[in-house]
């Protein structure tokens, strides 16, 4: 046989004996483990994502990884013709290079994607970890997609380019592998249409260092800067509080960077048994005067910054709050018995739910910045009354209690010196106007940041330009991962998505119900549960915890979920599809199977057995 | 962090009113620490806790024994079950009830630079809730607390500081009473309170009142009427509403209690400890044929799987879901092994030092239950009803055992290696005898990691197999698989260097302990030091001194071996020379 004799003269290749060595084999397993142990240390230190990029899903472990393969192949190779003695052996090792084969088959083929679904909602579109550039061109009528690899360091030029994309105009400039998204006010161009302005202050005084902030008259509107609020008023607006600036800060637990600085006022939330939200209740609000829900008269009693127990009644400690608390009394109707409700706004758990018997729950969520002792003052209010005639022009207003005491025009650039809060000689707080911008828009702009030990992975974010080599260096946009913009280059218009590569599934899974079952008497859950339909008919399937959904390949299992505040509750599958399973599965048991004859052909009692046989 | 949470919401009832009334206090102040400590446990040695230790009690998701509810809470107060002849039963009960619960010395400081901090006395490690109060621990705390609530690593000191903090709430906790209530007030009943004040509400609620009749009668040391009251007890607490899952489980209740004051696992230990060091006494076991030592082996072993059996019973899960049930299962498997290699190799040493080994395993195990703890709660989700988790685990933690025998040879080896060293020059018979003992051992490490190996690997497997069927991935490099396949690889790269003739008879012998180090790793180094990835249910903190003390004197046994080897080398050589 021809391919004997390859096999005779490989043997007597030095290279070939070299790769089919132990002596190989010994070190390649001792710096496999090495390595890998230094990507738990950064899985324990950094996350699990930045131990992949750096070590699991590079390219040279993946390199390693088919050195090792070559090496069991060729020290199997290297002993055939098999004899018996053999045996155990050759399994052994036929078995590992399957079960390798199968994970890499896996690595490269299978799809391991994560399926969100919304109670009541259906979807297909598979989020996957792997990072792409979708281009739409709207004059070509295509869609194409580019898959960006993550790294660690910043790329530019050779290692982005696709002819592809080159061929559509475009050109991927940069790859910044973490960055920090950082939002600001800049004017549009004029001409356009835009009422709103955007104001830049700042504060000194003899109490506190420098602070400043952002308010915008649609976005960001007020904003509570220690004891005061801030407040900008483009004539023509009525300038009452809005306060859905504030909600939508609590519902979505994000705002812009802007927002972060200041600080928003505290809030009550009232919910029913089910957990469905009945009202929110500003803090200031009840301050004043008790509020009535469901029939319950809720009134304040007290607040605590910082609740702690001393000679068995709760006290507040005072200071920055670790465990800010409400104390609330209930009373049903005109002469109910009135009920103590303490509500801890870290601790909901532990709250009192006295009100659970009138059918009422709180959630208390105490502002970012208001004490105690500053909301006896936060009647102060700081008012820049600005006209989107002429935003130039500003004036300044300090009021108290809603009473105007000091009122005076402010330029951009100017120090006004204020009669608020004078410190023994020194005069009171300076307030001067950094900026304002007429037409104001949003603008993001980026900025690369190390990644710290403990945190989550930053996102990536690539620069996308058009190729035209004459086009400025601002023609160009940054896409941050998640980003859809659009890019207007020359005739054509692109449509970009930047971010994790979707992939729709052939079908569609309807999420009729999530369930969250917890130990007796526990927060602990005993098992999650969600009811799904797929493409919305036939008979409801349960997907639980170790019982998946298998479906045209592809296996859904339940891996998390979001558990609605008063709105519904969200499922998250895991979405599976593994070509290498059978595979792995093979090599797995002939591995096993292996091992066992190799410790029976080589224990002392099957080589007595043996001799005495043939003897 | 949330255990202690309920104790303080506890004291905030306490103000609104509380369920149980505490005896007065009349000029207990007045009492030196000693007096008050005297009385406390003279007021606890009258408690008959026993008639209340099958009571029905919830707590942290399951229905457990009134006895269990005080052990685990006595353990978390005290660092033991029983202190100064009381039991946890008769601790709880008398600080509920003892007018000098305050002053009762019974909170454990575990940390004793912390103990200096509060300038508390040195001569004792237990200290009263009274002392604790008038120390500067809330202080100390509060700064300690916001870096916890700030998400913000936590020193060595905040964490003993937050545990020391935890203790004092807890205690507070179960002398107003709250904690009792809680665990009394089973899930469903918030549905029958008619107002807010959980107070009022369980005025009405027959077990409490029992339960107050009972406490009553402790307090006011009328024995007669507290055994009477604390049948009428029992008996309300059994036929009170309470979820299906708790229901069915009352039948236990009775077990759980008996294995707890059984200690089985130590009087296995015991008789294993006995017949190990009988067999490595060359006199006695002279004497003992191989039936007689496994008959001998198979009666310990019995009690071992009955004990297994009766926590599964209890449980309803194989007991291997944290480091304690692992450590039981592995002296398991060391007993186990060492009968197959008796049986296979007539080795007397051999079977004596594993079975010490087994015992001292037990024992370690049996008395750390504030670090591998004991407790039989429920698990998370992901593990339950699950057949491959079970076998994963008792596969690859079974290998740990034939590691840990390799080991235990590998470390007797060493100590040999270091005497014969030291004592100089020798007879080439003597240094015969030593060869022939590495050889003959190193073949025994060999066969006995071959064991281990094969069991690992198919461990490993079971737990890809698992993780597909859970989490729909057979391999993602999280670090708890991946230090058993680090620890796997490290082993199979021994037996590899032993076939290229790296490694031979003290070669072998003296790697096995290296091995050892990963498996110590993979075992209790990915939960108790990295803790991250999704074996987070495993995860735990303490017990790193022992840990760190055991890899210390692993890594100066191998260092002072092959230091000595190289001497009596170059010793050698330099006779040939002359």
């Amino acid at each position: 046989m021809p391919e004997m004799k390859f096999l005779e003269l490989a043997k007597k290749n030095r290279v070939f004996q070299f790769m089919a060595s132990v002596k190989m084999a010994v070190p390649l397993m001792l710096g496999l483990a090495v390595i890998v142990a230094i990507g738990t240390v950064v899985e324990s230190r950094y996350n699990a994502q930045l131990a992949g990029i750096l070590v699991y899903r590079s390219s040279w472990f993946e390199a390693l990884m088919v050195l090792l393969w070559i090496n069991i192949l060729f020290a199997t190779l290297a002993r055939f013709p098999f004899k018996k003695k053999h045996t155990g052996f050759v399994i052994t090792h036929i078995g590992l290079l399957a079960l390798l084969a199968g994970g890499m088959i896996t690595g490269r083929y299978g799809i391991d994607g994560q399926l969100r679904i919304v109670e009541g909602q259906s979807g297909n579109r598979v989020v996957l970890p792997e990072l792409t550039l979708e281009v739409g061109d709207l004059k070509q009528h295509t869609v194409a997609s580019y898959p960006i690899k993550r790294g660690l360091d910043m790329r530019t030029g050779s290692g982005l380019h696709f002819s592809g994309l080159k061929k559509a105009g475009l050109v991927i400039e940069k790859f910044l592998p973490f960055v920090f998204r950082e939002q600001s006010y800049t004017s549009a161009p004029a001409g356009s249409d835009i009422p709103d302005v955007a104001l830049n202050f700042s504060l000194k005084g003899s109490m506190f260092g420098p602070a400043g902030d952002w308010l915008h008259s649609k976005d960001r509107p007020e904003g509570q800067m220690g004891p005061t609020l801030f407040r900008l008023v483009v004539d023509g607006s009525d300038g009452a509080p809005n306060s859905k600036i504030v909600n939508k800060r609590v519902d979505h637990g994000v705002a812009p960077k802007v927002a972060q600085r200041g600080g928003s006022g505290a809030l009550l939330i009232v919910k029913d048994t089910s957990g469905a939200e009945l009202a929110k209740i500003s803090l200031s609000d009840l301050k004043k005067k008790s509020r009535s829900v469901k029939g319950v008269t809720i009134s304040l009693v007290k607040t605590y910054q910082q609740a702690v127990v001393a000679e068995n009644k709760l006290v507040d400690q005072g200071g920055k709050g670790v465990n800010p608390a409400i104390e609330l009394r209930l009373q049903q109707g005109r002469d109910g018995k009135p009920v103590r409700e303490i509500s801890f706004a870290n601790y909901p758990d532990f709250s009192l739910n006295g009100g659970a018997s009138l059918g009422v729950l709180f959630q208390y969520v105490p502002g970012n910045e208001l004490s105690e002792a500053q909301a006896a003052v936060s009647e102060t209010q700081i008012e820049f009354r600005a006209s989107s005639q002429d935003p130039g022009r500003v004036t300044l207003a300090l009021l108290k209690d809603g009473k105007r005491i000091f009122s005076k025009a402010a330029k951009t650039g100017e120090t006004i010196e204020t009669p608020w809060m004078p410190q023994g000689g020194h005069s009171g707080i300076k307030i001067s106007v950094d900026s304002i911008i007429p037409r104001a828009i949003l603008t993001n702009s980026v900025q690369p940041i190390e990644i710290a030990p403990g945190a989550s992975l930053p996102e990536s974010a690539i620069f996308v330009r058009p190729e035209s080599s004459d086009s400025p260096e601002n023609a160009g946009i940054w896409l941050v991962e998640g980003d859809f913009k659009t890019l207007q280059a020359g005739q054509n218009t692109y449509d970009l998505h930047y971010g994790s590569r979707r992939l729709d599934l052939p079908f569609s899974l309807s999420l009729e119900k999530f369930e969250k079952i917890d130990y007796p008497g526990s927060e602990m859950p005993m098992s999650f549960q969600s009811t799904v339909r797929v493409n919305g008919e036939g008979e409801p399937i349960l997907i639980s915890m170790n019982e998946p959904l298998k479906f045209l390949g592809y296996t859904l299992y339940q891996s998390s979920y979001e558990l609605g505040q008063g709105g519904p509750s969200a499922s998250i599958f895991s979405v599976n599809k593994d070509p290498g399973r059978p595979v792995k599965y093979a090599g797995s048991l002939i591995l096993c199977v292996g091992i066992m004859i190799f410790s029976i052909m080589k224990s002392e009692w099957y080589k007595k057995k043996h001799l005495k046989g043939t003897a | 962090m949330k255990k202690f949470f309920p104790a303080c919401v506890g004291i905030l009832l306490f103000a609104g009113g509380l369920p149980f009334a505490q005896a007065e206090q009349p000029g207990s102040t007045a009492l030196s620490a000693s007096e008050a400590s005297a009385r406390f446990k003279a007021f606890a040695a009258k408690i008959d806790s026993a008639a209340v230790a099958g009571v029905p009690v919830q707590s942290r998701g399951r229905v457990k024994p009134f006895d269990s509810f005080a052990r685990e809470t006595i353990v978390f107060l005290t660092g033991k079950y029983s202190m100064s002849g009381m039991d946890a039963g008769q601790i709880y009960l008398a600080l509920m009830t003892s007018d000098v619960a305050q002053q009762a010395e019974i909170v454990n400081v575990r940390d004793p630079e912390l103990r200096t901090e509060l300038g508390l006395s040195k001569a004792r490690r237990h200290y009263s809730l009274q002392e604790l109060e008038s120390s500067r621990l809330e202080e100390l705390a509060k700064p300690a607390l916001m870096r916890q609530e700030r998400n913000a690593r936590l020193s060595a000191r905040d964490k003993a500081t937050l545990e020391l903090m935890q203790q004092v709430w807890l205690s507070r906790g179960v002398i107003s009473g709250r904690h009792l209530t809680d665990g009394l007030t089973f899930p469903g009943a918030a549905e029958h309170r008619r107002s807010g004040s959980m107070a009022d509400s369980l005025a009405g609620s027959p077990v409490i009142e029992q339960a107050q009749q009972y406490l009553h009668a402790l307090s006011a040391g009328d024995e007669t009427l507290a055994r009477q009251s604390a049948a009428a007890f029992l008996a309300a607490a059994k036929v009170q509403p309470m979820p299906e899952l708790f229901s069915k489980n009352l039948g236990k209740l009775g077990l759980e209690v008996w294995y707890n004051h059984a200690h089985i696992f130590f009087w296995t230990a015991i008789a294993y400890l006995l017949l190990g060091i009988a067999l490595i006494i060359p006199h006695v076991r002279k004497r003992l044929g191989l039936k007689t030592v496994l008959g001998m082996t198979a009666i310990p072993l019995m009690a071992h799987i009955a004990g297994f059996a009766v926590r599964v019973v209890i449980t309803g899960f194989a007991p291997v879901t944290n480091m304690y049930g692992t450590m039981v299962w592995v002296a398991f498997g060391l007993v186990l092994f060492g009968a197959f290699l008796f049986l296979a190799y007539r080795n007397y040493a051999v079977m004596g030092g594993v079975l010490i080994g087994a015992a001292a395993t037990l024992l370690l195990t049996e008395n750390l239950p504030l670090v591998l703890s004991p407790d039989m709660d429920p698990i998370v989700a992901v593990l339950r009803n699950n057949f491959w988790l079970t076998i994963h685990v008792l596969t690859i933690t079974i290998s740990y055992a034939a590691f840990t025998i390799a080991m235990l040879i590998g470390n007797v080896a060493l100590i040999r290696g270091i005497i014969s060293g030291l004592r100089g020059s020798r007879s080439s018979q003597a240094l015969q005898a030593d060869e022939a003992f590495y050889k003959e051992y190193g073949n025994l490490t060999y066969r006995v990691i071959q064991i281990g190996v094969f069991f690992l690997t198919a461990g490993i497997i079971l737990g890809g197999i698992w993780a597909d069927y859970s989490w729909g991935r057979f391999w993602g490099w999280d670090p708890k698989e991946t230090w058993s396949l680090i620890a796997d690889l490290g082993y199979l790269s021994i037996l590899h260097a032993k076939y290229l003739g790296w490694l031979n008879g003290f070669g072998i012998l003296a790697a096995s302990p290296v091995g050892y180090l990963l498996v110590v790793m993979a075992w209790y180094g990915v939960n108790f030091i990295l803790a991250a990835g999704l074996h987070s249910y495993g995860f735990s903190s303490g017990g790193a001194a022992m840990v760190g003390a055991f890899v210390g004197v692993q890594l100066a046994l191998l260092g002072v071996a092959l230091a000595v080897q190289q001497l009596r080398r170059a010793q050698a050589v330099t006779k040939v020379k002359s």
